[in-house]
């Protein structure tokens, strides 16, 4: 019986679990490190709470969305070369499931867990502070970050692309890092920017996402922004599907 | 339809860079395959057949789909590899390195569940395929075991299981018993026999032309990147007029002395050095008909090749 390719992400991602939880101290890690970092982030993020409780969910907002970006994006990549590595790459390629199927399930499995524990870590935040409404506004807020996620997906398939390509994934992933980490605007005020850097911020969609989530949480929702998101998701995806598409076929002409 | 796999002049260049200095590099161009054309039937088991370097594994990966040929086409149970590709990745099991290609962390059975979801296969289905070709390769009692706790051998078989866990109609093996111990390397010849004789069309690649010989029903002999000699074992060795060697020992005066004679009609010099045996009044003691090797066949193309 042919199976729909929900039924292999879903696939994908029980593999990907089996096998973090297998490496040595990787059930630890994958259940208490983002509990750590979310409990981190929030402690950087209560020396913003002097000032006012908004910052503090600005801040709280801001390296979450920071942290996901950087797993959406690099994670896939990061599995390709893995699996290069291993032998593995050629029966993945072989295989009547997509790479791109396969990219996104790999990466979604750190994605949920993190969400799970950013959201355990800021519901009593947010209870506190805008009460039941809050804990609702989260939730949307939550479906906002799953439509910007996409778009770093497609960033994502992009820089698989480019790994596969130029056959090396420590110098793509240290150069994609930093410019993610400083193009985010997520975690710092971007007016401080220059005009030229504030322009690349607001064309990515990590700052997008992040104020997008942020204004769901303090009241101020706005329809556009969400527009935005979506015309963002759609531009971008389209962008890495394509460039991954042909990246991976000059993949198979030069030789595997 | 009674072809199975077609190659149709299929070429492939590839380029690469040498270094010459310490930062300056040179171009290379490498003409992997020239023009190679064959054809396999349905319960055939073809062999594929060429040194180091000469344009097998390149075959074998335009055919799985993993490279597209610059030239020529190949066809997979009358899919065309470049323009259905994926209709390719559902009628073919590969195995490419027998020694790696798994999950090193998730056990035998896991690795084929999971290699059986992505080639489309339900959950349970995909389950129960996994235990019984755990069975077939003859892994059921390590099926729980971590894949890097396997032998070569059983790495080797199982990467056969993960060829067949999608039930495909044609198998590909580059070189699967490459680094395998004689018993381990048997048993995966016994299982190719058979699976041919379910239906199954199969490619093999080899550097042991004994077992080419064995296994194979024809034999194509590639080197750099073009087809010398295509056929069954026995016709390329008459083609090539490859001659036995007959030899009779016979009892002469208190001791045995053996005589030998190469020949392209085995059967015809057996009866004469019998006869002239029996004529001079010596006893037969044994006779003993060498066959040529596929072996000699593959050194004497090879060699004529390269003058």
């Amino acid at each position: 019986m042919r199976v729909s390719k929900l039924d292999a992400l879903y696939a994908v991602m029980v593999n990907e679990l089996k096998i973090i939880s297998r490496e040595p101290g990787g059930l630890v890690l994958l259940v208490l490190l983002p509990y750590f970092i979310a409990g981190g982030m929030a402690f950087i993020a209560s020396f913003f709470a002097r000032v006012t409780v908004g910052v503090f969910v600005r801040q709280f907002l801001g390296f979450e969305v920071l942290m996901l970006s950087l797993i959406m994006v690099q994670t896939g990549a990061r599995f390709l070369w893995e699996e290069r590595g291993g032998g593995r790459l050629e029966f993945l390629l072989v295989s009547p499931t997509g790479m791109y199927v396969i990219l996104l399930g790999t990466s979604l499995v750190m994605v949920l867990v993190n969400i799970g524990a950013f959201t355990i870590a800021s519901l009593p935040i947010l209870y506190l502070n805008y009460g039941l409404v809050g804990m609702v506004k989260l939730i949307i807020a939550l479906l906002t970050l799953f439509i910007g996620l996409l778009p770093l997906y497609g960033i994502g398939l992009l820089v698989a692309g480019i790994i596969m390509r130029l056959n090396d994934a420590d110098t793509v992933a240290n150069i994609v890092t930093p410019i993610l980490t400083i193009l985010s605007g997520a975690t710092y005020p971007i007016y401080v920017l220059p005009w030229w850097i504030r322009g690349l911020v607001y064309i990515l969609p990590m700052y997008q996402t992040f104020y997008s989530m942020y204004m769901e949480i303090i009241g101020n929702a706005s329809l556009n922004l969400v527009i935005n998101l979506v015309l963002s998701a759609i531009a971008y995806l389209s962008l890495g599907v394509t460039t991954y598409a042909a990246l991976e076929r000059d993949f198979r002409r030069r030789g595997t | 339809m009674s072809i199975a796999i077609e190659a149709h002049d299929l070429r492939k260049r590839f380029t690469s860079y040498e270094r010459v200095g310490f930062l300056r590099r040179r171009r290379v161009v490498i003409d992997a395959l020239r023009g190679v054309s064959f054809k396999i039937k349905w319960s055939e088991v073809y062999g594929l057949l060429g040194p180091n370097g000469a344009g097998k594994t390149t075959t074998v990966k335009i055919l799985a789909t993993l490279l597209i040929p610059d030239g020529g086409y190949a066809m997979v149970n009358g899919y065309d590899t470049v323009r259905e590709a994926q209709a390719v990745r559902r009628n073919i099991g590969l195995v490419l390195y027998p020694d790696k290609g798994f999950y090193s962390r998730l056990s035998g059975y896991e690795n084929l569940v999971y290699f059986g979801r992505l080639y489309g296969l339900d959950k349970s289905t995909a389950e129960t395929r996994a235990r019984d070709l755990m069975r077939v390769v003859g892994l059921e009692s390590a099926m729980n075991r971590p894949y890097e706790e396997y032998s070569l051998g059983m790495r080797a078989r199982l990467a056969i299981a993960r060829a067949l866990i999608h039930d495909p109609p044609v198998l590909i093996l580059d070189e699967p018993t490459i680094g395998l111990d004689p018993l381990s390397a048997r048993e995966v010849r016994e299982l190719v026999s058979k699976l041919s004789k379910e239906g199954r069309a199969i490619l093999f690649t080899s550097h042991n032309l004994w077992e080419v010989e064995e296994v194979c029903d024809r034999v194509g002999i590639i080197n750099n990147g073009s087809m010398i000699i295509e056929g069954p074992p026995r016709d390329i060795k008459d083609t090539l007029g490859l001659k036995y060697v007959v030899e009779v020992e016979v009892m002469m005066n208190g001791h045995v002395e053996t005589l030998r004679e190469e020949t392209p009609n085995p059967a015809h010099t057996l009866r004469r050095l019998i006869n002239d045996a029996e004529v001079r009044g010596f006893n037969v003691v044994r006779v003993r008909i060498n066959e040529p090797s596929l072996e000699e066949a593959f050194i004497r193309v090879v060699r004529n090749e390269g003058k």
